[in-house]
C-alpha cells in the first residue's frame, strides 16, 4: 500500500469520524429536542459518508474486493435512505405529542395552521 | 374499455420487467461472480420479487431509469450536487456546535413548492432533512386562490434568517429542487 493512499483513507475515516463527534457534542448541547435531532444529523451524514469512503478506498485498493465494496456501499445508500424517514417521524411525533421549546421559536407556522387537526 | 384493459396489462407486465431488470442488477452486484449457477438462482429470484412487488413500487413508466440520461442526472444530483450540499450545511453545523454561543434560531417555518410527483416530493423532503440544520416536518396540500393545488412542506430550520416564505424556501431548497425537477 502506497504512503499516498493510506494518508488518503485516514484522512475520509478521520474527517467521518470528526463530524460524527460534532454531532455528538451538538446533540448535548443544543437547547431542544429538535435543535437536537439538527445536530444528529450531523453523525448520520457526513459521519456515515466520510467511513464509508475511507473503507470503500480500502475495501477496493487495498483488498481488492469488489463483493466487499459493493456492500460497503449499500450500507451507506441505506443509512442516507432510512435515515430522513426516521428524521420526519421523530420530528412530527415529538411536535404533535405537544413538545414545544422553552425558548418560542422564531416563527410557527406549523400550529397556526396545523393539517393534521381535525 | 378493451384498450385500456390491455394498457393496464402491459403497464403491470412493464413494472414487473422493470422491478425485476433492477433486482437482477443489484444480485449482480452483490455477488460479483459470473458463474452460470448465481445467475440463474439471482434471475428466479428477481422474478418472483418483480411479480410481487412490482405493481406497489411502479406508478408511471416502468423504464425511466433505463433511459442513460435520466440515469446520469440521478447520479450527478446524488454525488455532486446533495454531496456539496451535505459537506457546506455539515461544516456549518459543526462549527455552530463548537461556538460558545451557538446562534441557534430555530423556527417551523413553511415554504412553498412545485407540485410534483410523489417521489420528487418525497426526494425533496428527504434530501432537505439529509442536510443538516433543516428537517422536514410534514407536507401539506391546499388549495389556492386560483384554485390550482399547492403544495407545503413544513420545515424545522436551525438557523431562520428571514420569515419570508418565499425567500425561505428559495435558501432552503436551493439548488436541490432544481435538480430533482430535472431527473
Amino acid at each position: 500500500m502506497s504512503l499516498a493512499l493510506r494518508i488518503v483513507i485516514d484522512v475520509c475515516i478521520f474527517v467521518g469520524a470528526f463530524f460524527a463527534l460534532a454531532g455528538t457534542i451538538g446533540v448535548i448541547r443544543m437547547p431542544d429536542t429538535y435543535c437536537r435531532m439538527q445536530a444528529s444529523t450531523c453523525i448520520a451524514t457526513m459521519g456515515v459518508i466520510g467511513v464509508a469512503i475511507g473503507t470503500l478506498l480500502y475495501a477496493i485498493c487495498v483488498e481488492k474486493n469488489a463483493a466487499m465494496a459493493v456492500k460497503i456501499g449499500v450500507v451507506m445508500a441505506f443509512v442516507l435512505f432510512t435515515n430522513p424517514i426516521s428524521g420526519h417521524a421523530l420530528c412530527k411525533g415529538a411536535y404533535r405529542r405537544g413538545l414545544r421549546p422553552k425558548r418560542p421559536m422564531v416563527i410557527d407556522d406549523f400550529k397556526e395552521d396545523d393539517p393534521y387537526d381535525e | 374499455m378493451e384498450g385500456r384493459t390491455k394498457s393496464l396489462k402491459g403497464h403491470r407486465i412493464a413494472a414487473i420487467v422493470g422491478t425485476s431488470a433492477m433486482c437482477f442488477a443489484a444480485w449482480i452486484l452483490f455477488t460479483w461472480s459470473t458463474d452460470p449457477k448465481e445467475l440463474i438462482t439471482g434471475a428466479v429470484v428477481a422474478i418472483v420479487v418483480g411479480c410481487f412487488t412490482g405493481r406497489m413500487l411502479v406508478k408511471d413508466n416502468a423504464f425511466y431509469f433505463f433511459n442513460p440520461i435520466h440515469f446520469f442526472v440521478l447520479i450527478y444530483y446524488w454525488f455532486v450536487v446533495l454531496f456539496s450540499e451535505i459537506v457546506k450545511a455539515n461544516w456549518d453545523v459543526a462549527k455552530r456546535v463548537f461556538k460558545r454561543d451557538m446562534g441557534v434560531n430555530p423556527g417551523v417555518i413553511r415554504v412553498p413548492t412545485k407540485r410534483n410527483t410523489y417521489y420528487g416530493l418525497a426526494f425533496l423532503a428527504n434530501a432537505i432533512t439529509l442536510t443538516p440544520g433543516t428537517i422536514t416536518m410534514a407536507t401539506a396540500e391546499s388549495c389556492g386562490e386560483n384554485g390550482e393545488e399547492e403544495v407545503w412542506l413544513y420545515i424545522h430550520w436551525l438557523d431562520v434568517k428571514t420569515t419570508d416564505r418565499e425567500a425561505a424556501g428559495e435558501m432552503i431548497k436551493g439548488r436541490l429542487e432544481k435538480w430533482i425537477g430535472r431527473i
